[in-house]
């Protein structure tokens, strides 16, 4: 009876388990490590998203969006001006919307952490762009203690898994306090080794 | 034998939740693509079917796509024909995928569905492939593409990355429907991570999405065009100043006995 018992509560911790590890829930993103983030990426940001403007390339072939970002804090990169303008692909002319599904999505007035690179966009050579798409967007957000937290936007789409099988954005659903990501930001920046654990 | 009970009760609990649990894993969960929030980049919210502010969809049945044979995109084409078949042949639903030849154009906004492979288009590193949705008033799509980054190796054969498998999982997005919350086997093929072929084929929860998608916003046909004018022949045959509502009435009533595809 008593290893029925136990037989039973094992079954159900498993399903439970197993169900818990299903995804949230759009386009195909491997999942990036933070240090694969860090060492890929030229510039991290903590900043406020003042204003977008969205516009059809030169070519008219593509709509874009400048992203107007206030930064507060420059963790890696190019940091001689505290007004960045991000470049994201997407976006709304009139009453045509470019979509990107799993795109970085950047509200004004929200404040994020963003990890941004240059790379060819439609029509513009060399954009400051968030090349990771959702897995570069982190959401600052407060937590019940009263402290802020880093949540991935990569949290809301699901990630094709790494070569170790990992699926969960760096933080998971949870995130990471907002103190604990800029420590290991700037650890992973500065080399690494030594300067504390990585954060998955 | 009051321990005895209770450990029963609490058995019985526990098998009852791990039992719930389970059964919900087998309740569909897809999710559909919202577009609200226009004026703004985006990326789509992951909502209901039933969700009052609506999502993505089509107002036309027949979708065709062009295929851009450069880089990897050479070899390809059954695998992406199958691809599209495999969402066509959903029962019920009236939209069609069509495989419509090939293309030098790319990822571009000019009216044409493209299914390409790059190494740029804003698809680089850890992005495998990447959608666009081209949007008009009323979340109504029309247009996409799809980029596959070439810096991967894509195959035909199974291997990853299974070109059929991916390209399955993307026109289901083109059609408006999101990552599905099913997580337990037989994964959906809009499951959001890769899992292999078993992607190339659609579980009850991929094909509810478009069911449901088109329940909600009825794709209108296609009036047989040799009918409408026969129709129209019809009215100008009958019309006369004095007949014009009825001369009305005969062409709606003819035109309403044409097929409609």
């Amino acid at each position: 009876m008593r290893r029925a018992a136990r037989l039973l509560c094992w079954v159900a911790v498993l399903s439970i388990v197993g169900g818990l590890g299903a995804p949230a829930g759009a386009t195909s993103l491997r999942r990036a490590g933070l240090d694969d983030l860090v060492a890929h990426n030229r510039t991290i940001v903590l900043g406020e998203v003042l204003d977008s403007v969205s516009y059809w390339n030169d070519e008219g072939t593509f709509i874009l969006t400048d992203v107007h970002v206030l930064a507060h804090e420059v963790l890696k990169g190019e940091g001689g001006s505290s007004m960045l303008t991000v470049t994201l692909m997407g976006g709304s002319v009139g009453d045509l919307t470019t979509m990107i599904v799993g795109g970085a999505e950047l509200v004004p007035g929200s404040s994020y952490l963003l990890f941004l690179d240059r790379v060819d966009l439609p029509g513009v050579a060399a954009a400051r762009t968030v090349k990771e798409h959702a897995q570069g967007v982190f959401e600052v957000t407060s937590d019940p203690s009263g402290g802020l937290r880093t949540v991935s936007q990569a949290t809301r789409i699901g990630l094709v898994p790494d070569e170790l099988g990992r699926t969960e954005p760096p933080g998971g659903a949870q995130g990471l306090p907002l103190d604990v990501m800029i420590r290991s930001i700037r650890a992973l920046d500065q080399g690494g080794r030594g300067a504390g654990p990585e954060v998955k | 034998m009051t321990t005895l009970s209770r450990r029963l009760r609490r058995v019985t609990l526990v098998a009852l939740v791990a039992v719930a649990f389970l059964s919900a894993g087998s309740v569909f969960a897809y999710r559909m693509i919202q577009n609200t929030s226009t004026g703004r980049v985006t990326s789509g919210q992951a909502v209901t079917c039933s969700n009052s502010g609506g999502f993505t969809h089509w107002n036309v049945r027949d979708i065709s796509w062009l295929h851009n044979t450069s880089g990897q995109g050479s070899g390809k084409a059954a695998a992406l024909q199958a691809a599209m078949q495999t969402w066509t042949n959903v029962s019920g639903s009236s939209y069609a995928l069509t495989y419509s030849g090939t293309t030098s154009s790319g990822w571009a906004t000019d009216g044409q569905n493209t299914l390409l492979w790059a190494t740029g288009n804003g698809c680089t590193g850890n992005c495998l492939a990447l959608t666009a949705l081209v949007l008009q008033s009323g979340q109504v799509i029309v247009e996409s593409d799809i980029t596959f980054n070439a810096s991967y190796t894509w195959t035909t054969n199974g291997n990853p990355y299974d070109t059929q498998s991916v390209a399955t999982h993307e026109l289901g997005h083109t059609l408006g429907i999101h990552h599905t919350e099913v997580g337990t086997t037989p994964r959906p093929t809009m499951y959001a991570s890769y899992f292999g072929t078993g992607a190339r084929s659609l579980e009850s929860d991929d094909v509810s999405a478009l069911q449901c998608s088109e329940s909600r916003y009825p794709v209108p046909c296609t009036i047989d065009p040799a009918c409408e004018e026969y129709c129209w022949n019809e009215w100008a045959n009958c019309w006369d100043p004095g007949r014009d509502a009825y001369c009305k009435s005969v062409y709606d009533q003819c035109i309403a006995q044409c097929p409609c595809n």
